[in-house]
């Protein structure tokens, strides 16, 4: 337990993450692209035809996994903001900045695939289903962070605003699902969600677990791609950068 | 002679950059100490370390003898603060911004009246202070710091835009004060003609 | 230090100076106003003046109205203070600083949540709210453009200094909840249904929000001070 409280404090200080975030992005990038692929061909070229929606359903190897990361990103940045402000740690709170644009592309693959996916099977390409109603709001959460980090020019102060902002956003995603949930009910008796596929045989449920998987793995990647990025742009007045680029 | 503050190897940092070092220094009630230096060189760094505004800092502050972290006056002194922004607010007259402030909300009319007549702005009493010069308005803070009776004042740059009437009367009000017992931490770029301890910082460094 | 008289002096005397400044400067209270009021007209315009339709879509555009109106309002709330030093006295007071910043809220709310909420009952004639409806439409003000001013005030603790509809992008996902349960209140009074049910459930947010909002703020504004 201790080797890895140890391990998690080390990688709080920013050239101890950027080494080993450059000794281990070729590793990332490959796994990532491994179970991606994998989960992709499987599930799109190897499952069984849904015998309601054709093939068309196959788009949930992609939907699916987006809509998940999607909301995971936002609570995985709501937590580094709470580990940000408890112990001021820097590299949480770049964390955030970082990860915000890769879960707001996720909230808008998943948008796109859901109204890909409604198209065929309802006839429209939006319809305001409680589930995708709330995939919306969760992408504007995700601008409103990326718009207050842009606008601020100091980047630490920048960091902890958002964490603010995460934070908060975190309590109050539950609710405003909950209330959005409710007000589908309200103005329409008769509810139907995206997953009208309700049972899955294994067949068609592992890939899925795959490609969540491969997702995962290239969240993770971009992720510390970025964050890498980001520190050597932060930190390029330290001594620790200059002497990594410019062996004198 | 009781020391209101103390201060011991103070490290100061602004925006993660160094400012201060090693600051020391002692205050005793009555006494009054004078931080000089130019532009940049941290004086009002040093007095928002020490109320609690910048937590970027580390080094011993005692204030009464106890030490404390100084978050925003946990010691048992009852201190008086004011900034660069003086805090006037131009659509409120001269008596509003003396009653709407810190020390002056349970001043009645006449304590008001009386300390407007101290600071020479009596007759605008009920004048906007938008209305007001520069140097006016840095009397309406100093009428401020006598509504209320309090140990330790900091003022950072009090004598910016102020003639030499309104010297004169900051030092004779500093000195009345310190009769009484207050103590007065004021920065500047000069040295003043009051009578305290003067400490110069250099940019960069300290003494 | 603290003795709870004093943090009520303090208060009231926020409360007190915010509302004699506010006071002074017409264009405090006149603007939120007019500004509602220009909104609510365009829906005609843009729609159509038919009474039916319009009827049926008030109370969802007073309510859109009233939001933003809030919202927009309250952005300057602290950068005046922040700027001539009257911020700083607040956080030297040794006072709980949230409660001198629930005391600013409190007076912008007074100042521009009443006006819109008067602004609403002509709205109300002018939509062709339905009847009975005017009652629920002034409660779910009440307490929806209180919460809305709170949340206004975060925004612009965050977005100190920058623009104004960054400030209401940073805050208008969380009105969302106020926002569904106020045109609940109209949809269940129009129809002669008990709402009392959605009131408590906004009296309790507010009940949350009020000192959870206000803390958030003081953590927000005291990032402008590092």
């Amino acid at each position: 337990m201790s080797r890895i409280k140890n391990w998690l404090i080390a990688m709080g200080s920013p050239p101890h993450f950027y080494k080993w975030a450059t000794s281990s992005l070729p590793w990332l990038a490959g796994l990532a692209v491994i179970v991606f692929c994998v989960g992709l061909t499987w599930g799109i070229g190897f499952s069984p035809t849904d015998y309601k929606q054709g093939d068309v359903y196959r788009i949930i190897y992609i939907h699916v996994p987006s809509a998940i990361l999607a909301e995971s990103i936002y609570i995985f940045m709501a937590i580094s903001g709470f580990i940000s402000m408890v112990w001021r740690a820097k590299i949480a709170g770049m964390l955030i900045n970082s990860a915000a644009p890769i879960g707001a592309g996720f909230t808008l693959v998943a948008l796109l695939t859901g109204s890909i996916w409604g198209k065929p099977t309802w006839g429209t390409w939006w319809v305001w289903d409680a589930r995708l109603t709330s995939t919306l709001i969760l992408f504007f959460l995700y601008a409103a962070i990326i718009g207050l980090h842009s606008s601020i020019e100091n980047k630490t102060k920048g960091d902890r605003a958002v964490a603010i902002l995460a934070v908060l956003g975190v309590v109050i995603v539950p609710i405003i699902k909950k209330s959005v949930d409710w007000w589908q009910t309200l103005h329409q008796p008769s509810t139907f969600t995206l997953t009208s596929s309700p049972s899955m045989s294994p067949e068609m449920y592992l890939p899925l677990l795959v490609c969540v998987l491969g997702f995962y793995c290239l969240f993770i990647f971009m992720l510390t791609n970025s964050l890498r990025g980001e520190i050597i742009s932060r930190e390029r007045d330290k001594s620790w950068v200059k002497k990594q680029f410019f062996k004198y | 002679m009781s020391n209101i503050l103390k201060v011991k190897n103070l490290n100061c940092r602004r925006s993660g950059e160094e400012v201060l070092q090693g600051l020391s220094f002692t205050l005793e009630a009555g006494k009054n100490l004078e931080i000089i230096g130019s532009n940049g060189s941290g004086k009002t760094t040093v007095l928002r370390s020490l109320l609690g505004f910048v937590n970027d800092h580390d080094g011993g502050v005692y204030w009464n003898d106890s030490e404390v972290s100084s978050t925003f006056q946990e010691g048992d002194v009852s201190c008086f603060y004011q900034g660069h922004q003086i805090a006037v607010k131009p659509l409120l007259t001269t008596y509003e911004n003396l009653k709407f402030s810190s020390s002056g909300f349970n001043s009645s009319l006449e304590e008001i009246t009386l300390i407007a007549k101290k600071i020479g702005l009596k007759h605008f009493l009920n004048r906007q202070s938008s209305s007001l010069s520069a140097g006016q308005k840095k009397r309406i803070a100093i009428g401020r710091w006598l509504l209320k009776d309090f140990n330790l004042y900091m003022i950072d740059e009090p004598f910016t835009a102020l003639d030499d009437e309104g010297i004169e009367l900051i030092e004779d009000i500093v000195r009345e004060l310190n009769n009484k017992g207050a103590s007065f931490l004021i920065t500047g770029h000069r040295p003043s003609g009051l009578n305290s301890n003067k400490i110069y910082l250099d940019v960069k460094n300290d003494k | 230090m603290t003795n709870r008289d004093n943090t009520l002096d303090w208060f009231m005397l926020v409360l007190r100076r915010d509302l004699t400044l506010s006071f002074r400067r017409s264009a405090t209270y006149i603007t939120p106003l007019i500004f509602f009021l220009i909104v609510v007209t365009f829906f005609p315009l843009a729609l159509g003046p038919s009474q039916s339709l319009l009827g049926s879509l008030a109370a969802g555009i007073i309510w859109i109205s009233a939001l933003l109106s809030s919202l927009l309002a309250v952005e300057g709330i602290f950068s005046e203070d922040y700027r001539d030093g009257t911020l700083d006295q607040y956080f030297v007071s040794s006072e709980p600083v949230f409660i001198l910043i629930f005391a600013k809220v409190l007076c912008h709310w007074l100042v521009c949540g009443a006006p819109i909420i008067l602004a609403s009952i002509l709205s109300s004639i002018f939509l062709y709210l339905p009847s009975g409806a005017l009652f629920a439409l002034i409660i779910s003000l009440l307490l929806g453009t209180l919460f809305m001013s709170l949340l206004g005030a975060l925004g612009a603790a965050l977005a100190l200094g920058k623009s104004a509809i960054l400030s209401a992008i940073i805050v208008l996902p969380f009105s969302i909840p106020t926002l569904l349960m106020g045109t609940a209140i109209m949809s269940a009074a129009v129809n002669q249904q008990d709402y009392s049910g959605f009131l408590s459930i906004m009296g309790a947010m507010l009940a949350v929000g009020i000192p959870g909002l206000c803390l958030l703020t003081v953590e927000a504004i005291l990032l402008n001070y590092e």
